[in-house]
């Protein structure tokens, strides 16, 4: 009877991690490549390894093998779903089959699937955040001749083998906080807020960006700023919103995942607005959840999956500089807001053009915005604390 | 500091507390009603978010809100049953078979959400319903009291009832002293003729209805739709709650309130800047005294007996 009873148990055990698994199709099984040899990248027999370690991909576009690991979960109408788009993007322009993998945020998972693309003969692993970072320094040393392009991250000692796009966050939310400044004007107020998953460097970024941007426009603003603790809680993002909402601020930026659907939930509530990240959160959301998209005034995006798509191209011609990271901003047109209709609806012409004025001027380097990346947490608890309402 | 001072002591603030704490009330209910029965249910969690994926689905699916919240309390008894059968009928241990429910749960809402709405973080792609704000006609206009009492959402005040059912569920009916007694000895009450496995079994099902009520006000009351792991932990702070108020309905429901109180407070501290990982640490602190007083008296008692 006990047998059974544990054979039970384990079933429902087992059913259970299954489940989480299900959705996200497996790297097939390595496939063989006629000329690649195992583990190493095509043409990776003769090119000379000094002078051109890149070296250039001479097939054809449609053989070369790239694979994209997920270190988070699918799903967030925000970062991840940005990311993914690239592996559509990717098909449609260069006509190649990009297998991806799904691995969760569970760190002891992302090596393994790390060794198993590797393992699968891919000409190039594509990332993308940070998340996976540990994981992925290890498998670059242990497979040299294995090209990694982090697609959206950010590291110090970057291994040979790997290239990194490091986007400039305080670019983009400098443009959100020029939008919510506008905004707050336009309804006779003189604070704006913040809402981020956690209390760390990465989202600082955003919110030191956001607040010179608010500046830009009003240099007394104040940023009321607020951290979740959690990326995925939405209720908990919807209590914070909430909050901000009824101590007179009517402009909330959200730098916080899936928590971030809580923040526009709150908006929609109270009758006052939400700047989304990473993805187009009104677009997202304007078929199922109309009341909620029509908040939104814009978000603030990084066009992972163009960035993508041009990277791969420059892998293939082998003009990757391997063994650095590259800052993708406004100029390089690789960061921006999104200009959707629920944008021209909530942003007078004017203030819409002050925005473009603003962005046009960062391009050309009349403006500078300050580099956050490297930054202490000091300095950006003291930038955050000096505009506080 | 004057702006948290006046944020506070506003009544949103208060609307704000009740709603951290309804989840925390109707699951600390279900555990005390397990606990007392001598079955442990720490799968409130899991009931809870399968509550709340089967409330968001089926309101979706019969475009009603009573009809998703029927099917949430369902789900969450049903499940509650399947637990009771392992634990009761096939003699399985209490805390494997919640551990069992808790991962299904995760893993399995997460599926069903993938297969319904193609989507494995959130649900907003269905357009699914919410529960109403009741709005209590003639408190509502009173000055002050009638903006502190009238316009929670039902749940929020179904919760309340909740506690005051649990309280005479234990303290006055027959159930409740069945409930006691199989917990306190089973094999007395057996003596007497009391089934303890039906006693169990019911307790274990009034536990699951208590998640289902919790699980449907996170996806239909808090927010509108439904996300991965949305009751982030508030089955496991429902425990602890339950631990703290000593399995008593109302000692329960007021370690539930101050654990609402202390996020609510650090919610609204954050929002201000202030230091709110510290501030989330009041009621950790808080029960800490209190059942550091609690012992010291009870060791004079052992000490003058």
């Amino acid at each position: 009877m006990k047998k059974k009873l544990a054979m039970l148990l384990a079933m429902c055990m087992a059913a259970g991690t299954l489940l989480t698994g299900c959705g996200a199709p497996e790297p097939e099984d390595a496939p063989q490549q006629g000329g690649g040899t195992a583990g190493g990248p095509a043409g990776g027999s003769d090119a000379s390894s000094a002078s051109e370690p890149a070296g250039r991909f001479e097939g054809d576009a449609a053989d070369y093998r790239v694979a994209l690991m997920i270190p988070g979960n699918l799903g967030d109408k925000s970062f991840f779903d940005a990311s993914f788009e690239a592996v559509g993007l990717l098909e449609e322009t260069y006509g190649m089959d990009v297998d991806y993998v799904e691995v969760g945020a569970d760190a002891s998972k992302h090596y393994p699937a790390y060794v198993d693309l590797c393992e699968g003969g891919y000409d190039l692993i594509l990332t993308v955040s940070s998340n996976g970072d540990d994981a992925l320094a290890l498998v670059a040393e242990e497979y040299p001749d294995q090209k990694f392009i982090n697609v959206d991250g950010e590291m110090d000692d970057i291994p040979s083998n790997l290239y990194i796009v490091a986007p400039k966050n305080n670019e983009l939310s400098f443009l959100a906080g020029a939008v919510a400044a506008l905004k707050a004007q336009e309804l006779g107020e003189s604070t704006v807020g913040f809402i981020g998953g956690m209390d760390i460097p990465g989202i600082n970024e955003f919110l030191a960006g956001y607040i010179e941007g608010a500046q830009q426009i009003e240099p007394e603003i104040r940023v009321a700023s607020s951290y979740v603790g959690s990326f995925t809680d939405t209720a908990k993002g919807k209590e914070n919103a909430l909050l901000m909402f009824d101590s007179g601020v009517s402009v909330i930026f959200t730098a916080a995942g899936q928590s971030g659907l809580g923040v526009i939930d709150a908006a929609a509530q109270r009758g006052k607005f939400a700047i989304g990240v990473d993805s187009d959160q009104a677009g997202a959301l304007k078929d199922s959840q109309p009341e909620m998209a029509a908040v939104i005034i814009t978000s603030a995006v990084k066009k992972i999956s163009e960035n993508t798509v041009s990277v791969v191209g420059k892998a293939m011609a082998g003009e990757i500089p391997y063994g650095t990271k590259e800052w993708y901003g406004l100029a390089e047109g690789a960061v921006g807001i999104v200009e959707n209709e629920f944008y021209e609806q909530l942003l007078p012409a004017e203030a819409r053009a002050i925005v473009s004025d603003l962005q046009a001027k960062v391009v050309s380097g009349e403006l500078v915005v300050t580099e956050t990346k490297g930054m202490t947490t000091e300095e950006l608890a003291g930038i955050r604390d000096s505009v506080r309402p | 500091m004057k702006e948290f001072a006046k944020l506070v002591l506003s009544s949103d603030f208060v609307y704000s507390i009740f709603r951290v704490t309804t989840p925390l009330l109707f699951a600390s209910m279900g555990a005390v009603i397990s606990d007392i029965a001598g079955v442990p249910n720490i799968a409130l969690e899991g009931l809870m978010l399968m509550a709340a994926f089967a409330g968001m689905y089926f309101s979706f699916l019969f475009q009603s809100a009573a009809m998703g919240l029927l099917m949430a309390l369902a789900t969450a008894v049903a499940f509650a049953g399947v637990l009771a059968f392992f634990t009761l009928y096939y003699k399985t241990n209490i805390i494997l078979g919640g551990i069992a429910l808790n991962s299904l749960a995760s893993g399995g809402t997460i599926f069903f959400l993938y297969l319904t709405a193609q989507d494995k973080g959130t649900s907003v792609a269905l357009a699914s319903k919410t529960l109403p704000n009741l709005n209590i006609p003639i408190v509502q206009d009173l000055p002050v009291i009638g903006k502190i009492l009238s316009g929670y959402n039902v749940l929020t005040y179904v919760s309340i009832l909740a506690v005051v059912f649990t309280w005479l569920l234990l303290g006055r009916t027959s159930l409740g002293y069945h409930i006691r007694a199989v917990g306190e000895k089973k094999e007395a009450a057996e003596s007497v003729g009391i089934s303890v496995v039906r006693t169990q079994a019911a307790a274990l099902l009034l536990s699951g209805l208590m998640c289902g009520f919790g699980g449907a006000f996170m996806s239909m009351g808090y927010v509108s739709w439904f996300s991965r792991d949305m009751v982030s932990g508030r089955g496991w702070i429902a425990l602890a709650a339950e631990a703290m108020g000593r399995q008593t309905a109302v000692g329960s429901a007021a370690t539930s309130l101050l654990f609402g109180v202390a996020d609510a407070v650090s919610n609204a501290a954050a929002t201000m800047g202030l230091p709110s990982d510290l501030v989330k640490t009041i009621p950790y602190f808080a029960t800490l005294i209190g059942l550091t007083l609690f012992s010291v008296r009870t060791w004079r008692k052992s000490r003058e007996a």
